[in-house]
Formats: structure tokens, sequence, C-alpha cells
């Protein structure tokens, strides 16, 4: 965890007035775990959007000392993001207990849910060399919204994806799709990132399988340190940013 | 350095500090998450997070909104207890070369009592804080802090069971601070720390509902500090014992403009959740501006407000 100034590299819009992808350069950049996140100012604090906005990190390469975020417009914040052509933030980088994979895991169900899809790349692009089967379920609302395919095309070793219109890919909720599957990839682990609806649905298929969500939350600090992002689990509130966002789904209060 | 050759050193009722920049209870946890990102051993204190008698959840998500210029938040006292803080989460602070401030909240006299007692039993605790003020829960002792009479009332009674340096947390949500300030001082109070959060609330107009959970919340940062610097001065001006300043404090020019209105120290709150340095740089803008001014302390300011 670093306290740092990210440089905007790029700012890609890949979906008009809505869906960008930012790609950032930091020489300081800290280590990473797929499914972690960031805390991004909103340039320097201006006033109106003192707070910092939590974002998922899509990409990530040590080496090149980059990485990048993909993130939909909603508010003020996001906004800001939005029409940045270069320049400076600052951010905390990165934040939360990430997505783990126990030694010994073959095959891994990935389920995403719209703008909970991207952060799930970061998990292939970290396990991928260890000869972890990765099959990749993916729900948007269209085809419109349906975003970096071709790169989890890339790397799944099989990729499915439903829409809510059915304007790509199979017209139910993903959740559901994956179900009639499960039987046949029997994967060891399910990973999922995505609206609460979605993991409610995930744990009402009843699956005997290690399942694991990340949470979102408001949060303030990010790190730890101010009680506001808290999660009701079985054991009581705990903080999103610190003790999550990664929960086993049987503990966390949906 | 010893501390009286450091510009930036202050006894606080009998206590070194080496400055007079304390990170804000509820906004710093109990100092493990930002000893991660610097040395908080820079800083001259930590008002650890709100304590009650027993372990709490805190109030249902959401609990904070951003709003123009502030922080709503209703977290609502979520916290280990005083005796998971006392066995598990002292014991990182207490090698520290820093001034711990064990902030404490109760919902009845018995508790207040019982928690000043116990941490006073604790070597590595330096001052205890009457948290009378936070206004998310019953249980956090606002009921205590509004009229003069039951802070004058809570603050006597404490004080003859904490064997550490009293300060009182007042509650900007009064009719005259004065007056509230005055009572804890004749009570017996060594120090008054304000303001606490002024209590709000703010509305999505898109889903017609009060984005926090709890409805109200407790509002802080910048847009609370013209108020937060009016009752410094208000209570400067009618007690004798220190006060430690605080409301929306970003950086340390509004640092400076506190101790002109009368603060011995300062705590930073929501700045921390803003800009994870903000303690630190803090602490770094008020040595420069000691140099530049050549004060040889810089308690020297201390309520120099100029009113013509
Ligand atoms: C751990 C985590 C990871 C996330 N990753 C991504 C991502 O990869 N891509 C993406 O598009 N979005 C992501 N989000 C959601 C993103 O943080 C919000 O969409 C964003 O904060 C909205 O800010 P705004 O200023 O545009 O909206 P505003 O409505 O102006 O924001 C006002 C306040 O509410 C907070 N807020 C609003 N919506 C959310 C939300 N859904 N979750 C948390 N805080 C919110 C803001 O941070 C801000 O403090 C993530 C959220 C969390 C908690
Ligand atoms: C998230 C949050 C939690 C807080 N929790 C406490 C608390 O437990 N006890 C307390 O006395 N004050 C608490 N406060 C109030 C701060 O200590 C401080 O009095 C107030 O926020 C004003 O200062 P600021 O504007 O610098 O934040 C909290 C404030 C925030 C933002
Ligand atoms: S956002 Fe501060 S504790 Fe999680």
């Amino acid at each position: 965890m670093k306290e740092v100034y990210v440089n905007v590299r790029e700012n890609i819009e890949l979906v008009k007035g809505s869906i960008h992808k930012m790609v950032f350069v930091c020489p300081d950049l800290p280590e990473f775990l797929p499914g972690q996140f960031i805390n991004l100012a909103v340039g320097n604090y201006e006033y109106g959007a003192l707070l910092r906005r939590p974002i998922s990190v899509f990409k990530h390469d040590a080496a090149a000392k980059t990485f990048e975020i993909v993130f939909e417009v909603k508010g003020k914040g996001t906004k800001f993001f939005s029409r940045l052509k270069g320049g400076f933030l600052p951010a905390t980088l990165f934040l939360g207990n990430g997505f783990t994979i126990p030694a010994g895991t073959k095959k891994v169900a990935l389920i995403g849910g719209g703008m909970g899809c991207p952060p799930l790349y970061s998990v292939i692009e970290k396990y991928k060399k260890e000869g972890i089967k990765f099959y990749t379920y993916l729900g948007f609302s269209s085809r419109e919204k349906a975003v970096c395919l071709e790169d989890f095309a890339a790397v799944s070793d099989k990729l499915t994806i439903a829409t809510d219109d059915g304007s790509i890919g199979e017209k139910d909720f993903i959740t559901n799709v994956f179900m009639k599957d499960v039987a046949k990839i029997k994967p060891d682990l399910i990973l999922s990132c995505g609206p609460v609806p979605m993991f409610r649905s995930l744990k009402a298929l009843n699956l005997d399988i290690p399942t694991y969500i990340s949470m979102e939350a408001r949060m303030g600090c990010g790190i730890g340190a101010c009680y506001v992002c808290a999660c009701a689990t079985i054991s009581g509130n705990r903080r999103v940013c610190r003790d999550g966002t990664v929960f086993d789904i049987k503990e966390v209060l949906l | 350095m010893k501390y009286y050759e450091n510009p930036l050193s202050l006894n606080l009722c009998g206590i070194d500090l080496k400055n007079p920049v304390i990170a804000a209870s509820g906004t710093f946890a109990f100092g493990f998450e930002f000893s991660k990102l610097y040395e908080i051993e820079k800083l001259g204190g930590i008002s650890v997070k709100g304590l009650t008698r027993e372990p709490r959840e805190g109030n249902p998500s959401p609990r904070i909104a951003e709003t123009y210029g502030g922080v709503l938040n209703s977290v609502g006292l979520q916290n280990p207890g005083v005796e998971t803080f006392a066995k598990n989460l002292l014991p990182f602070l207490a090698p520290k070369d820093i001034a711990v401030i064990a902030n404490i909240a109760g919902s009845t006299e018995e508790d207040y009592c019982y928690m000043a007692e116990r941490l006073s039993s604790e070597a590595a605790v330096s001052f205890i804080e009457l948290n009378i003020s936070c206004p998310n829960v019953k249980a956090g002792g606002m009921a205590f802090g509004i009229e003069p009479k039951s802070v004058q009332a809570i603050t006597k009674l404490v004080k003859k069971y904490s064997k550490k340096p009293l300060i009182v947390k007042l509650s900007p949500n009064v009719a005259d601070i004065a007056l509230n300030a005055k009572a804890a001082e004749n009570a017996g109070a060594d120090a008054i720390s304000l303001i606490n959060t002024v209590q709000g609330m703010a509305v999505n107009a898109e889903t017609r509902r009060p984005i926090l959970k709890n409805v109200f919340g407790g509002l802080s940062g910048p847009a609370i500090k013209p108020i937060a610097l009016r009752m410094v001065w208000q209570v400067y001006n009618a007690v004798k014992i220190p006060i430690i300043g605080m409301g929306g404090i970003m950086n340390e020019t509004d640092a400076i403009e506190f101790f002109l209105c009368g603060a011995t120290a300062v705590q930073i709150g929501t700045a921390n959740l803003i800009d994870p340095l903000a303690s630190l740089k803090i602490v770094e803008g008020l040595r420069h501006f000691v140099e530049r001014n050549k004060l040889k302390n810089l308690q020297d300011i201390r309520g120099k407000l100029i009113v013509e």
C-alpha cells in the first residue's frame, strides 16, 4: 500500500459518453494482487468532490510500471476522470485483500456482472501461467455496454456472455447461464465481482463449490481507518476496504 | 531534539508533545493502517476511534455521503470495545513516541466512569477525551453534551475516575458553546476539544431517499471550518484551560487560523480521508511557517487574532 501520483497515459472512450478505459504509469508501482482496487483522487480534491473514488484494477504490468482501470461515468468524480487527457492524480494503491487461488486449483469459474467484469481479468493475468483453466461468464445489460470482451476471449478457456436484452450472448441472467454449465465444467472455485443482486442469485444456486465475491461499499479512507465501508457478515460488520473486498459468499449477509 | 528546543513543541496539561498536530478520532482508527503509509510518530498525537464499554457494530451502510465541501458520516461508533483496545490494539501504539488520546463514548454515566478508570490504568494512554458529542448514536453521549448542566455533571463525575488529563470534546449542536465550555472547565476538565461533527442529512433526488441509511449524519470537512473557528474563538474568550481545535483543517494555513483563534493544538479528521498524508504535510507546513516567521515557538501566535 502506497500513496503515489499516477500519470494518465491514455484515456480511451470504450462506450460513448459512458465507459472509459484509463492507462496509468507509475514509476513507484507497488505490488499487486488480482481484484485489488485504487482510491483515486478527483484532481487535487477540488471542493465538491472531496472523497476519493474506489476503482478496481483491470490490467497490471509490473515490468512496464503501468496499470489500467475501466470505469463507467456516474457522477462528478467519474465525469472528471473521463475528461482527463493526461496529468497526474494522487492515489492510494493497491487496496483490499484481492482474490487468491489456492495451490492445486485446476478449474476456476469467473462470474462478472457489468462493471464488475473488468477486475476479473487481473485474476487470469496473474494465474494463467500456472496452468489453471478459466471459464469466464460475463453478464451485461446490453451489447452496447459489453466491454473488454476481446481481452477476456484471448485469455479465457471458455467465454460465455449473457445480456438482459439478448443483444449479445444469451438473453438471461449470467448466473442462470452458468448454472446450466456447472455440472459439465465442474470448477474447483468460483470468483465473482458485480452487483449484489447477482451475488444473491449466485448464493441461491446453492452450489457446493468454494465461492468468493468482491463487495462494494461507499468508502472514505479506503485503507481501513474510518469504518465507513461496513458490510454485514455472519461475524458482524467488516470493513469492505480492508477485511475485503473479497469475502466468502457464505459469510456475507446479502 | 529536546522538546523545548523544538519550535513546534508544546506542553499540553503537563504532557510534552513534539508538535500540535493530532489525528482526530474516527479518521485514523488505532494508527495501524496509516503506519503503513508513513511514520505516524511524526505526529504529536493520535485520538483513537471512539471507544465504548462493549464492542459496537455501528449503523447500517451506507454510512458516508459527500456534500459540497464536506462529508457526512453515520458510522455510529463501530469499535472493538475498551478491553480489546487495551489488550490488542494499544500495544501497537505503546512503544511509539506519540501521545495517545483515548476517546470514550457511553450511554450511561457508569459506562464513562468505568472506561475512564480502566484506561487510566494504561501507561500508554496519555489523555482521556470525553466524547459527549457523537451525533450518530444514542450511546454517543450527545445527550450529555447539549445542556451546560449535564456537561458539568458528567465532567465532574468522570474527572473523579480519570487519573489522566481529561479533555472534554464538545458538540457544535448546542445553543451557546461558551457556556458548555465554561461548564466543563468549572467541573474540572483539563482541556476542551472542539468541534465534533455538525448534524446534517443528504438526499438523493433521483431515488427520493436519504443517502445515509441512518438518515442523519455528522458533517465534517472544510464546510464546517467557519463554524469551528467561530466556536474556538468564543471558547478561548471564555475559559483558561487549553483548547484543541478541529473542524475542516485541510492544510497548515487552516491550522494556523485555529492557533490564532486560541487553539493550543489541532486535530485533523476528514483531511486524512481526502489525502492520507494530510496530517504529515501539516506538520511539515507548520515547520516552514515557524522558520519563515522566525518564531521561537509556534505557541507564540496562540490567540493572537487581531480584532479591530
Ligand atoms: C472496491 C470498489 C471498486 C470499484 N471498481 C469500479 C470499477 O472498476 N469501475 C467502475 O466503473 N466503478 C467501480 N466502482 C464504483 C465506483 O467507485 C463509483 O461508480 C464511483 O465512486 C462513482 O463516483 P462519482 O463521483 O462518479 O459519482 P457520485 O454519485 O457523484 O459519487 C458520490 C459519492 O458516492 C460514492 N459512490 C457512488 N457510487 C458508488 C458505488 N457504486 N460504490 C462505491 N461508492 C460509490 C462516490 O465514491 C462518492 O464518494 C467500485 C467501487 C468500489 C467500492
Ligand atoms: C468517519 C468519521 C468518524 C468519526 N468518529 C468519531 C469518533 O469515534 N469519536 C469522536 O469523538 N469524533 C469522531 N469524528 C469526529 C472527528 O473527530 C472530528 O471532530 C470532526 O470530523 C471534525 O473535524 P474534521 O472536519 O477535521 O473532520 C468522526 C469523524 C468522521 C469523519
Ligand atoms: S473506507 Fe475507511 S475503513 Fe473502509
